[in-house]
């Protein structure tokens, strides 16, 4: 059984265990901190029974674009075990992330960059999330790959299953 | 101006424009003249600690200190003569204290900065970076007057009203952290921008917690309440964390009705956090009744069918007997399995706690077995029951699945990761290794399996096939080898592998040794065994050892470091609740698991080098067998030791950890001991160890190198608790080893034959009192 929960201060060491496990870009835990220091709705923890994480995202908005100055977000790293995986757990992290940051930050687009030979990832962020690839950017990685530069408007982002419970009504 | 402080002014600018090379020869010049001026000693230190004139290039001041010993205690000296020629001098005593900041000893830096502060009160910038220092240090009743003073010096910014209701807050006057509050809100009430919208909505909530935190639940509820309807453009928007506090105070006040439907709101919200479900059960009050949890979750499946969690809870409290047990299981891993999901195993782990559950399970999941057609559905069936035997001992039957599995589907990366796991519960670890490594083989750029392989060799001890493995997925720009990357970005499972690696190596060469050395009594015939490249090999990896379980307390004292600026900038973004986590992470930071697993492996080592003491200093003596060497042997030794460093090299002094066997081994100079010794049992004696196997084991070991023997009793009175009780559960199995270790190395210092007296008494003294225990 998975649950998934905001982000806390105390999680970041996980989070960072689990990007060191699963992915090759890493940050020291200042960079974790600076984002759930500043942005602390925006990041997302997913945790098995014995409450280790299994899976994080990490999203922040941009304070340094000067080139755009409506308020937009960004995906900084997204990672899920290996072994969890297909439960759709990147997928609902992905989500809760941008409702968050639409409904605290409003966040008008949300951007990231996916590994171009990452089929995994642009199936979920183009297929599943509907973000749009604006274009490629050459030798985006250290190790020389190329990334997919994308993105999401996020302003009809909407809760699913919000009206399925009829709160008027008991449950027993 | 006098032509001295024109020439200070110079060097000091010369400083800040980082010409230090400059700065420092304005400084000699100006101390020939005068020899007395307190500033320039105080400016040299703060440059020379980290600038060093022979190697300009050797340090980055933005890293942890790393400034040698020797460099230190003459900045340490120069500050001293410039406190005596200028005592109150501010100027002198801001440069000594960004010095200390620079050094990270916040406890000196506070005093100067103090002194500084006391004679040049209209420097806000001295003040601000004295409150962070004080934040650093947990000095909270001296931070509320200095954040007081520093929101007097500048009210018009709300970031100085938000550190100094923190500071109230972290003494627990929760009164006057709203009375704060309070104050800029009808201060910026009319005044607010969009920019502010994010930094508002955060202080609003905090001021909800203030009210919570002051017990005072009617008020919060009303407070909440109307942060939830409001209209405004300025509000509060984290619903979530309002509707949790609401909940919070709901149950507290037992409107147990509302409590249920603010739950049913954030169920709506996030469906996916267990919490909501457990929260929901108390506010039916419902926890014990099964038939209407069952109901209940049964309504809720239907309102978030795609979630998990309802269909799986059911399975956690009806009871094995239960005919709805197994039905419902049934269905739960049948939809499972057809999704494809390879988890299914991991996702119901936890039933294996009820044992009567467990032959049920085999039941259903063999059942299924039988009918599956699918191959794929077959291959994670089958994958399943490997990890059922497997999780019940049954190693070989495990295998035998999984070796079906692969059959099937050989295209399959789990399947083979799998495998090497069954094996190295068979403790066959360099046949997991290989296998794991395979696996890896299959997809070579996840770096998921890219590091079980590294975790499974370094099991194997096979050092330089995991390295090379890791290095795959580092950032080897200087080194050949990606260990030094590692260290930078952090890696703590990899170091914290590694040095127990390490720590078996040294120990097997040290047994190695000991082998040669009997023989060479017996017959003086060990012509093919290389002696001196066994103690080479006893050194290397006692010295990496050693260095690498402290990288993991410096990876941790880096952690501890980073809240520094954060005192600063958390109160400009207004994230208050953020910052308070914060202060309470690093306040647990040295507690926490790892820790004490690191600190258990270090204190064991060194007590049993100590322990170990003779038959060691002979392994570190190189002149015992120089003569002895062939020219192959010394050829073999060079080529041995180049690739150590190839693999190994961290530090560019000392990097094979000669140095510190020199202190801590061979001069028995514990500083580095005792100083994390502190760290973990916080100086401040705000709290203590926490009483965990491992930790009891550090400090066991920590007692029995300094020769405290009877004190160690005391450690070995709790782990025998512990082991004793409730004898199923994985900590009660490692008291239990650690147990055994603890009296065998007491028992050994009570069997040694001492001639000193006063040892033949404490010997009988802890004899005594381990016949008590």
């Amino acid at each position: 059984m998975i649950t998934i929960r905001r982000a806390e201060v105390k999680d970041v060491e996980a989070m960072q265990d689990a990007n060191l496990h699963n992915l090759p870009e890493n940050y020291s835990i200042k960079y974790y901190l600076y984002h759930l220091l500043s942005w602390p709705g925006a990041s997302f923890v997913a945790l098995n029974e014995k409450d280790e994480v299994i899976g994080y995202v990490l999203g922040k908005m941009a304070d340094d674009d000067d080139e755009d100055k409506t308020p937009h977000g960004h995906v900084t790293s997204l990672s899920v075990r290996r072994n969890m995986r297909r439960n759709g757990i990147a997928g609902e992290l992905m989500k809760l992330s941008l409702i968050s940051l639409y409904e605290e930050y409003k966040c008008e687009y949300v951007s990231l960059h996916v590994r171009a030979s990452n089929r995994a990832a642009l199936h979920l962020y183009r297929d599943s999330l509907k973000f749009q690839v604006l274009s490629v950017e050459k030798s985006y990685y250290q190790d020389g790959e190329d990334a997919y530069y994308m993105k999401k408007e996020l302003k009809n982002v909407k809760r699913v299953n919000q009206d399925n419970d009829d709160i008027t009504i008991d449950l027993i | 101006m006098a032509e001295v402080e024109l020439q200070f002014r110079d060097a000091l600018q010369n400083y800040e424009n980082k010409n230090y090379k400059k700065s420092l020869t304005l400084i000699d010049k100006i101390l020939k003249k005068n020899s007395l001026h307190s500033q320039s000693y105080a400016l040299k230190a703060l440059i020379i600690h980290f600038y060093h004139p022979q190697s300009p290039d050797l340090k980055d001041p933005n890293l942890l200190i790393s400034t040698p010993p020797n460099i230190l205690s003459i900045c340490n000296d120069l500050i001293k003569t410039s406190v005596k020629y200028g005592p109150s001098n501010s100027i002198s005593a801001h440069l000594a204290a960004l010095y200390y900041r620079q050094i990270k000893n916040y406890e000196m830096a506070t005093h100067f900065y103090t002194i500084a502060y006391s004679n040049n009160p209209s420097n806000k910038g001295i003040l601000r970076d004295l409150s962070s220092c004080l934040s650093q240090l947990r000095t909270y009743k001296s931070l509320i007057k200095t954040r007081f003073d520093y929101l007097q010096a500048e009210p018009g910014y709300r970031a100085n009203y938000s550190s100094t209701s923190i500071a109230y807050y972290l003494n627990n006057d929760f009164n006057n952290s709203i009375k704060i509050e309070n104050q800029i809100e009808n201060i910026i009430k009319d005044k607010l921008i969009d920019e502010d919208l994010t930094e508002n909505s955060e202080c609003l909530i905090y001021k909800a917690l203030l009210f919570f935190n002051l017990e005072k639940y009617d008020e919060t509820l009303d407070y909440i309440n109307n942060l939830l309807i409001s209209n405004e453009k300025f509000k509060c928007y984290d619903i979530t964390g309002l509707l949790e506090l609401k909940f919070k105070t709901l149950m507290i006040l037992e409107k147990f009705h509302d409590a249920q439907l603010t739950i049913r709101l954030l169920l709506k919200r996030n469906p996916l956090n267990v919490q909501y479900y457990y929260d929901l059960f108390n506010s039916l009050k419902i926890e014990n009744n099964t038939s209407s949890k069952l109901i209940v979750l049964n309504k809720l499946s239907k309102f978030y069918p795609k979630v998990d969690i309802p269909k799986f809870l059911p399975l956690t409290f009806l009871n094995h007997n239960d005919e709805q047990f197994k039905s419902h299981l049934s269905n739960y891993l049948q939809d499972l399995f057809k999704r494809g999901v390879p988890s299914v195993f991991n996702n119901i782990k936890s039933l294996y706690n009820d044992s009567n559950k467990i032959p049920i399970i085999l039941n259903i999941v063999k059942s299924f077995e039988e009918i599956e057609k699918n191959p794929l559905i077959l291959t994670w069936i089958k994958y399943f029951l490997s990890h059922h035997f497997d999780k019940i001992n049954q190693f070989d039957l495990a295998i035998d699945y999984i070796n079906q599995s692969i059959e099937i589907t050989p295209t399959l990366i789990e399947l083979y990761m799998f495998k090497a796991r069954i094996l190295k519960h068979q403790n066959h670890l360099i046949e997991a290794s290989k296998i794991m490594n395979d696996a890896r083989l299959l997809d070579l750029q996840d770096r998921f399996v890219n590091s079980k392989t590294v975790k499974y060799y370094l099991r194997a001890d096979l050092i330089n096939e995991a390295i090379d493995v890791a290095s795959l997925f580092t950032k080897n720009d200087d080194e050949p080898k990606g260990v030094k990357d590692l260290h930078i970005v952090q890696c703590r499972w990899f170091i914290t592998e590694y040095s127990k690696s390490l720590t078996r190596l040294f120990k097997k060469s040290l047994n190695e040794f000991e082998v040669v050395l009997n023989n060479d009594h017996d017959d003086d015939s060990n012509e093919d065994s290389n002696i001196t490249l066994i103690q080479k090999k006893v050194e290397t990896y006692l010295g990496l050892a050693l260095q690498r379980y402290f990288s993991i307390f410096q990876i941790y004292a880096e952690y501890y470091e980073d809240q520094f600026d954060f005192h600063f900038y958390a109160f400009r973004k207004g994230t208050l609740r953020s910052y308070l986590q914060m202060i309470d992470w690093e306040d647990n930071l040295y507690h926490e698991s790892l820790v004490g697993e690191i600190y258990s492996d270090l204190m064991s080592l060194i007590s049993f080098t100590k322990e170990n003491n003779k038959l060691l200093l002979k392994a570190l003596d190189h002149s015992l067998y120089l003569n002895k060497r062939s020219k192959k042997d010394k050829k073999d030794e060079i080529k041995w030791k180049d690739n150590m460093l190839i693999y190994n090299k961290v530090l560019d002094s000392d990097p094979l950890g000669n140095e510190l066997i020199n202190k801590l081994i061979k001069n028995n100079e514990l500083d580095k001991i005792d100083e994390l010794e502190k760290l973990i049992n916080r100086c401040d004696g705000k709290t203590i160890k926490p009483e965990t196997v491992y930790f009891i084991n550090g400090q066991f070991n920590y007692d029995f190198i300094n020769g405290k023997y009877v004190v160690a009793l005391a450690s070995i009175r709790k782990i025998k608790e512990i082991s004793n009780s409730n004898s199923n559960s994985n900590e009660s199995k490692i008291a239990l080893k650690l147990l055994n270790e603890m009296l065998e190395r007491i028992n050994k210092f009570i069997e040694t034959e001492f001639d000193d007296p006063k040892t033949k008494s404490l010997q009988k003294v802890v004899k005594l009192g381990l016949m008590r225990l």
